[in-house]
């Protein structure tokens, strides 16, 4: 562009085109342009391209005014906002802020209200009330409108029926409808007076013009009409129509609608009558409701006269005649009775007696000779009927009654059986003789005709033969009587059984089982099986089972109790039995007695367990000499030792475990002794249950020795001295600690630090050391801090020695500081009320955050919906 | 201009809100004409242009440079286009071509011109959208004020707040610029 001479020029065209050039300027570059070509053509190529842009980009310029309307808007924006605007994090800072605030204190309000009860939450007001009885109203009114219904239709039916009927009787009778429901109109006023208006308007007034009645009382209940009474009454004038109808009476027992259909069945022979005079009719429907659901309904229809015959059929059919059964009826009566009585003869002459006063006779008589010479019997007796029960009630003095039975057996319809049987076959019988009289026909069919007669006649005196067997049952009865003479009883003969058994325990089972045996050879006695037997650890046994007279027995078992040992268990049976005979034994003397079974155990002590057993736990200053001298009181004092140990270690590690017996007489003496080779620290005694297997003759003993020093002591006492000097008083201390025989577990001096110098010593003293210990304390420095606890009395602590612990710190050193409250105290309270307060709000905030959130959330949702409706009504599908 | 862009600065720093009027007239378009380069939508452009005066002057009192206040205008409608941009992009909802795409609603204003010819045409007008927008600051702000902003030559030299001889040299480099770019685009198209 450098060499173009029109660069002056061309430089200048945009700025021309834009409208930069001064009136000067423009002048001289239109001059130029018309002078120039190749300007001229850059110029128009300029324009071109400058039209050509700004017509393309045309749809972008703002519209005229934007400056205008930038300030307008300015000023409109800093109107509405005369305050200086905030940073929005602060305004949201501030929202959030407000809105846990509110939500927090919503929820205290909240809180407070539940906890009053005063929150009108529909689950926080008793609602038994309304509900329950709301559904009481509903179900009251349910029932009553299906009830009352169901009646009605019941009614109108029967009326209906009724007025069918009533064209052909011109009767003229009134039905009235009424409806008293105060008791129950408290209850459910709305709902029972419904089913009132409703009846009002269809059955206005009914007049029936005959002055029948139908009374229909009834019950509903739950929906159920229980009718209790219905009675129609009908006027003497029409009694073939009402004949015709079924029984009124059917009406008690059937239930709601059956009961009303029948009354409309009953109704039916007067129905037609009621639909001329309908308007005039009254139906009475009287509801008593007592208790809510119950419809107590009547419907009234005037009439004088009952049913005759509806009555007579009622009272009719239930008894039966006399006649009809004496004129009929073939009964078989009959009996059996058992009597007890001392002679039989003598009462068989009695019944003979009594029968034929009563016209009856002896039919058959049975009797049997019993084992014991007593007699039994059956005696037949036949009696008319009538006079059976006389009989029976004479024959009650004979003796003694043991059982009675009456039955009667009616075969009337076997015997009206047997007699059309008879006739059939005496019609086939004269049918056959005819056939033979007139002797047509074949050789072959007489001799046939013969042939049948016979069966048939046959036929015929069977069933006459029955006949007549009936008869005879049933004009006598039939009697039969057990006699049983009365026994005499007999003594019974008794056998007595003894056996004995015996557990010995002695020292020298050899010669105890020598000297039983002795005993029972001595008694005549027989042994039945014996054995001796020595088992290991030197234990015998001996069993003896022996047969002895029952005379000797005594002597024998108190030979053995006398034998050198002690009887430890004893056991003697003695049964006594009853052997043939009925009556009790007369004379327990009179028992045989069978030989005593003698049973003897015998056995030494060697293995059986004591019953008692002690268990000890000593603490000794020495194990080793404890153990000796246990060892040698055992010996003096005969016991014997079954275990014994000693484990030696350090001296305070040392035990020793011994498990020894001894006789029960000695065992105290020994005892005394063992608790003399030290301290007691536990000590047990404990009885084994009183078995077989346990003795009293002897008794256990368990013991452990301890070393002193290993049992804890039970009193500790915790010093603190301060010490004016205290390495002095420390080594002091330590010094009589030692002279004293204490025992030192852990001793320290601390003299790092020359400001404070420290000491630590604990050891275990013996009670009696203790004075001089507090005096070594004392002079050690002054105390400042004193400690004494005793623990618990539990087995492993002992009461002889003493712990102690104490710490020697220098007079002067500031070591014992209180517990001030320091700052760090007080900055972990303030922490920790301001967390308390926290979790306080933040439970408050919660609680408003769940009352609140639902109702946003509803909020919430329901504006979604109504947003996405509105939209999808109006917007406009896109393109 | 009786008063200098700086003195009105200063004022408008001292909360004198008819000195922040003026120099919103003065510097209305230059921000029209930068927003709709990249907004490309009239009037999103004009409520982020006010937006941004609105944002100017809340914050006036914390710029430091008075001098420097067009830049820093400038910088102000960047970051408050940012922001609503971000907006937008936070609506899921916003379909796009709803608000910014003019094609659409030219389509749909004008049903006599065929759409053929309505998409060459947008095509040939978002060459020359990019064109200008590669144009180097000192270039492109003259040129998008008298195509986009609609000012004539005063109003570009009040609104640039340039003298006349440095806004001549800046319309006819910046021009040649331009023509080049498209010819260059519309061979590439």
């Amino acid at each position: 562009m450098s060499n173009d001479p029109n660069s002056h020029v061309t430089g200048l065209i945009e700025t021309s085109l834009a409208g930069g050039l001064n009136d000067q300027e423009r002048i001289a570059f239109q001059d130029h342009v018309r002078d120039c070509a190749s300007c001229a053509a850059a110029l128009s190529a300029a324009q071109e391209f400058d039209g050509s842009i700004a017509s393309l980009l045309s749809d972008a310029r703002p519209d005229p005014g934007l400056e205008d309307r930038m300030v307008g808007a300015i000023r409109h924006s800093a109107r509405s906002r005369s305050t200086r605007p905030t940073h929005p994090m602060v305004r949201r800072a501030a929202i959030g802020i407000a809105a846990t605030i509110l939500l927090g204190g919503f929820g205290y309000l909240a809180s407070n209200a539940i906890e009053d009860g005063t929150f009108p939450l529909p689950s926080l007001v008793p609602r038994a009330y309304s509900v329950g009885s709301g559904q009481a109203l509903s179900a009251i009114s349910r029932d009553d409108r299906t009830a009352h219904s169901t009646f009605y239709e019941g009614v109108r039916q029967a009326v209906m029926g009724r007025r069918e009927s009533a064209s052909h009787g011109q009767s003229s009778f009134t039905t009235e409808i009424e409806q008293h429901d105060q008791s129950s109109r408290p209850i459910a006023e709305g709902p029972i007076r419904e089913p009132t208006l409703e009846l009002d308007k269809k059955l206005p007034q009914v007049s029936v013009p005959d002055g029948g009645t139908l009374l229909l009382g009834g019950q509903v209940l739950g929906g159920q009409v229980v009718p209790q009474e219905s009675t129609y009454f009908r006027p003497g004038s029409q009694p073939q129509q009402f004949n015709a109808k079924p029984s009124e009476q059917d009406l008690h027992r059937l239930q709601a609608i059956e009961g009303i259909k029948h009354v409309e069945k009953g109704a039916d022979a007067l129905a037609d009558d009621i639909h001329k005079d309908f308007e005039h009719g009254k139906v009475t429907l009287r509801r008593a409701t007592a208790s809510a659901g119950m419809l107590d309904a009547s419907v009234d229809l005037s009439d004088e006269t009952k049913s005759p015959q509806g009555q007579k059929r009622g009272t009719g059919g239930q008894q039966s005649s006399p006649a009809d059964s004496a004129a009929g009826r073939k009964v078989i009566r009959s009996g059996e009775m058992t009597f007890e009585v001392d002679s039989f003869d003598s009462t068989i002459m009695t019944i003979t007696k009594i029968v034929g006063e009563e016209g009856g006779f002896v039919s058959t008589t049975d009797s049997d000779k019993l084992a014991n010479g007593k007699v039994k019997g059956t005696i037949v007796l036949r009696v008319p009927p009538g006079n059976l029960d006389t009989l029976v009630l004479k024959l009650r003095g004979i003796g003694d009654l043991k059982s009675q039975k009456i039955n009667a057996q009616d075969i009337t319809k076997q015997y009206t059986d047997l007699q059309s049987e008879l006739r059939a076959a005496r019609a086939m019988e004269d049918r056959l003789l005819d056939i033979i009289k007139t002797g047509k026909g074949e050789v072959k069919d007489l001799l046939e005709a013969e042939k049948q007669l016979g069966v048939w006649r046959e036929k015929i005196e069977q069933v006459e033969g029955e006949m007549r067997y009936d008869d005879n049952l049933v004009s006598l009865s039939t009697l039969s009587i057990t006699l049983i003479e009365k026994d005499i009883k007999n003594a019974a003969y008794v056998s007595e059984t003894e056996q004995v058994t015996m557990a010995l325990e002695t020292a020298n089972v050899e010669s105890a089982y020598d000297k039983a045996k002795e005993a029972i050879a001595a008694a005549k006695g027989r042994i039945v099986q014996s054995d001796l037997q020595q088992h290991d650890a030197g234990q015998f046994s001996g069993t003896i089972m022996a047969a002895l007279p029952p005379d000797a027995a005594d002597g024998v078992i108190a030979r053995l109790r006398q034998l050198d040992g002690r009887v430890a268990n004893f056991q003697r049976q003695r049964a006594q039995k009853s052997q043939e005979g009925t009556g009790a034994p007369l004379n327990a003397s009179l028992a045989h007695r069978e030989d005593v079974t003698l049973s003897l155990t015998m056995y030494n002590l060697a293995n059986v367990e004591p019953r008692r057993s002690v268990s000890l736990l000593l603490a000794a200053p020495s194990v080793d000499e404890s153990y000796r001298k246990v060892l040698d009181a055992i010996a003096s004092a005969g016991g014997r030792v079954v275990t014994a140990s000693v484990n030696r270690g350090k001296p305070e590690q040392s035990t020793a475990t011994m498990k020894f017996d001894i006789a029960s007489d000695k065992a105290d003496v020994l005892l005394a002794a063992v608790r003399a080779a030290g301290e007691v620290v536990h000590s047990e005694t404990s009885d084994n249950p009183d078995t077989q297997n346990v003795t009293e003759a002897k008794r256990g003993f368990v013991l452990t020795i301890e070393a002193l020093a290993a049992a804890a002591a039970r009193e500790t006492q915790q010093l603190k001295i301060a010490s004016a000097s205290v390495p002095d008083g420390f080594n002091d201390l330590l010094n009589v600690v030692v002279s004293k025989g204490g025992r030192v577990i852990s001793s320290q001096l601390d003299q790092q630090d020359r400001e404070s110098i420290t000491g630590v010593l604990e050891f275990e003293i013996s009670r009696d050391a203790s004075a001089a210990i507090d005096a070594a304390v004392n002079k050690a420095g002054e105390i400042i801090g004193r400690n004494i606890s005793r623990s618990q009395d539990t087995q492993n602590t002992v009461d002889s020695k003493i712990q102690f612990h104490i710490d020697l710190l220098e007079a002067n050193s500031p070591a014992v500081v209180g517990e001030h409250k320091s700052v760090w105290g007080s900055i972990r309270h303030g922490l920790e009320v301001s967390a308390t307060g926290l979790l306080e709000s933040l439970t408050m905030i919660v609680i408003g955050f769940c009352f609140v959130a639902p109702w946003a959330l509803i909020i919430w949702i329901v504006w979604r919906i109504l947003r996405k409706r509105s939209k999808g009504v109006t917007a406009p599908v896109q393109p | 201009m009786i008063d200098t862009d700086e003195a009105l600065v200063r004022r408008a720093q001292q909360q004198d809100r008819a000195a922040f009027e003026e120099l919103v007239r003065r510097t209305a378009r230059l921000l029209y004409a930068h927003l709709y380069l990249e907004i490309r939508d009239s009037h999103l452009t004009e409520d982020l242009v006010q937006e941004t005066f609105l944002q100017a002057w809340r914050s006036i009192g914390q710029m430091t440079n008075p001098r420097g206040f067009r830049l820093w205008l400038l910088t102000v409608a960047d970051s408050v286009r940012i922001d609503a941009a971000r907006r937008t992009a936070r609506k899921k909802r916003t379909v796009p071509g709803k608000r910014g795409d003019e094609m659409s609603l030219r389509i749909a204003a004008s049903p006599e011109v065929e759409p053929v010819k309505v998409m060459e045409q947008n095509e040939a007008r978002q060459r020359a959208m990019d064109a200008l927008r590669e144009l180097p600051d000192e270039y492109r702000l003259p040129l998008t004020l008298r195509y986009l902003g609609g000012a004539n030559y005063d109003a570009i030299s009040a609104q640039l707040g340039l003298s006349n001889g440095s806004l001549r040299g800046l319309l006819n480099r910046g021009m040649a610029r331009l023509r080049e770019r498209l010819k260059v685009k519309d061979e590439e198209a």
